[in-house]
């Protein structure tokens, strides 16, 4: 996938076009807002990352101009800490997702796969499989190795969620988001108690567990 | 500030009556003086004459005298003077008046009463200033008409009573247009520190003219000024320390990140990592919330309101905090709670309650009960959290709203004391407030939103 990421931190844009390139990404790296705007207009990216914050040209007037020019190219906004309101601004600019720095890696790349999710074909299927956990997307029943689990609302969209990404890491945000449409940190421990909850229907009496923590990065699932 | 007597008002009332004594006792020592100078010289006139007459007796002249005492009294016309020779050895007056008794020396006479005249005259005096002089042929007597004496004393009287009358209105006047002026610049002083008080702090008095309080104003205005710089500067130090630390956490996390995931390290060593990248996700935090706060209350943030149901902002936040509560705490919507549509924005509404009742979870001890609440009134709409735990202290219930503020009994507790601020700062960034009440046990935060 071709992937323009413009960001003016130096570290951080190498860190980013180096974790991105080993998910198979081949990353275009800019460091001004004009440069940015020139290769976003070449057009042939798939995903731009785009620093609010640029030199020269800041990155939402970018996202406009794109706009403006009829790329649809999904672009994922990196905002700076305590900008959180700008969210919405971005959003409205037509951004697909946004992520407030220091970000974790991690993040990053749920998010990316979230907005190609979103654009992919809905699955038709009715049931997640991974491993000998089921979930019924009808019934909203779960069953691992032939034995009924029954789920609370919560912990089914949770589940679901980990089911449709199994090996993919998910933070804590991501999760408030997906699951709870909470765009910022409660504080509460909300999701340590229902991952726990989780674990405690669909790993703890079996063998092998599938839900795994991540201390201080996030939780993800076997495959 | 607007009592009903201000301290200038009272000073120009006191300066009024003081001013008014005063012009009372110079007029009364004008009036002594003055009354006292026109009968002395009506004395001495009187005198002079009786004293001339007296003269002539003393030769002992008899006829002379009536000579004299007739043409003196004949001089005048009018009445106004009375000239009387009383012949001790016939007993006859001779002269215009007959007069009764012989006191010697200075007298008044009443007409009527001690005096007659003897040829009638129109509007005859009322009475007179005399002097009488025994001689060896009778006595001789001189009296002048002492109405104009009386009439200058009534005209200095009523002169001197509307000249006062008028100074004293005028003083009064122009000491309480004073006053007012003086009343209304110090009311100014009064409201721009009550504004700096209230938060405003671009709130000045401004240029107020040269006198004392013109410089007391500027000397308030400076104050002011370096009052704000310092609160300016502080709330800056602690939002360039934070924007100063973002690059460096970002690295940090950056670095940390892929060995906390990396399969190469020892499990344990992988744990230490994801400790430090907790650490530094709580620092961030942190900053996140200073900056944040920073950016609301200066008012860089734009908002874009949306129709939102209030009562699903309070559902959901009750649910959020429902999952964890494990008896700790237990929290419930309000059953009046009806649908209530408004604009605003969602998220941060959502976020305000949420510090809410976090406060609440953290300050007071298990179990507390939580009640979300929603009212709408002509007034706006006001979303209510309230709890029954220990409540605060009528005195810190302002206090709290400020940033980093922490009472002493929370210190044990964990918090950076932005969560009250930033519930303020988003109450105002919807043109709302946050209040404080004593809910008897508990505290009852409201926000108050106003009318769309």
């Amino acid at each position: 996938m071709r992937t323009l990421v413009a960001e003016d931190d130096a570290e951080l844009g190498s860190y980013v076009r180096k974790s991105l390139s080993a998910e198979g990404h081949d990353v275009d790296l800019r460091a001004t807002g004009d440069e940015a705007l020139t290769a976003a207009l070449g057009g042939r990216h798939e995903l731009i990352i785009l620093d609010r914050m640029l030199p020269g040209r800041d990155g939402l007037s970018i996202l406009k101009e794109l706009r403006a020019a009829g790329s649809a190219t999904p672009v994922i906004l990196l905002t700076a800490m305590g900008s959180v309101e700008d969210r919405v601004e971005g959003l409205r600019a037509g951004a697909d997702d946004y992520l407030v720095k220091p970000f974790a890696i991690v993040e990053l790349l749920a998010r990316i796969d979230n907005i190609f999710r979103r654009s992919a074909q809905p699955p038709a299927a009715m049931e997640l499989a991974v491993g000998d956990l089921r979930l019924d997307l009808l019934h909203r029943k779960a069953q691992r190795a032939g034995q009924d689990i029954e789920l609370q609302t919560r912990e089914f969209l949770l589940l679901k969620h980990f089911m449709e990404r199994p090996g993919q890491v998910q933070t804590r945000m991501v999760l408030l988001e997906a699951v709870w449409g909470l765009t910022f940190d409660p504080r509460t421990s909300v999701v340590e108690t229902h991952v726990s909850r989780l674990r405690n229907k669909i790993d703890k009496p079996f063998d092998e567990p599938y839900l795994t923590t991540l201390h201080g990065i996030g939780y993800v699932l076997k495959p | 500030m607007s009592q009903p007597f201000s301290s200038s008002i009272r000073l120009a009332l006191a300066i009024s009556a003081l001013f008014v004594l005063l012009a009372l006792l110079a007029g009364a020592v004008t009036y002594a003086l003055q009354t006292r100078a026109m009968s002395g010289q009506l004395a001495e006139d009187v005198r002079g004459l009786a004293n001339g007459l007296a003269q002539i007796a003393s030769q002992g002249d008899r006829q002379d005298l009536i000579e004299q005492t007739m043409a003196l009294s004949g001089s005048v016309g009018d009445g106004s003077l009375i000239a009387v020779f009383k012949d001790a050895k016939s007993g006859e007056s001779f002269g215009n008046a007959t007069v009764a008794g012989t006191t010697t020396g200075a007298k008044e006479l009443a007409i009527g009463r001690d005096v007659a005249l003897k040829q009638p005259v129109g509007d005859p005096p009322k009475s007179y200033f005399a002097y009488d002089v025994a001689t060896s042929l009778g006595h001789v007597l001189v009296g002048k008409d002492d109405g104009p004496l009386i009439e200058n004393q009534r005209i200095l009287l009523t002169t001197m009573g509307w000249g006062l009358g008028l100074a004293l209105v005028l003083a009064i006047l122009l000491a309480l247009l004073i006053a007012r002026f003086n009343e209304q610049r110090i009311a100014r002083i009064g409201r721009a520190l009550d504004g700096v008080g209230g938060g405003n702090f671009l709130a000045r008095i401004g240029p107020m003219g040269n006198d004392d309080l013109g410089h007391l104003a500027s000397v308030v205005d400076q104050t002011l000024d370096r009052l704000v710089s310092g609160i300016e500067a502080i709330r800056q130090v602690s939002t360039d320390v934070a924007h100063d630390l973002r690059a460096p956490l970002g690295r940090l996390r950056i670095r940390l990140e892929p060995l906390a995931l990396s399969p190469e390290l020892p499990q344990q060593a992988r744990m230490e990592i994801g400790s430090a990248l907790a650490d530094i996700d709580a620092i961030s935090a942190t900053f996140a919330a200073i900056l944040r706060l920073a950016r609301l209350e200066s008012g860089a943030v734009k908002l874009f309101p949306e129709e939102t149901n209030l009562d699903q902002i309070l559902r959901e936040v009750c649910e959020l905090f429902s999952s964890t509560a494990e008896g700790r705490y237990s929290i419930t919507v309000d059953e009046l709670t009806k649908p209530l549509p408004y604009p605003c924005d969602r998220e941060l509404l959502t976020q305000a309650v949420v510090n809410l009742v976090h406060n609440s979870v953290r300050h007071c001890p298990a179990p507390v009960h939580i009640v979300l609440g929603l009212k709408s009134g002509v007034s706006g709409v006001i979303i209510s959290v309230t709890d029954d735990g220990p409540g605060i202290p009528a005195p810190d219930r302002e206090r709290v709203l400020n940033r980093f503020v922490r009472l002493d009994s929370s210190r044990s507790t964990p918090g950076t004391g932005l969560g009250l601020s930033l519930v303020s700062a988003i109450a105002e960034l919807h043109d709302g407030r946050v209040e404080l009440i004593d809910n008897d046990p508990g505290l009852r935060v409201e926000i108050m939103l106003p009318t769309r």
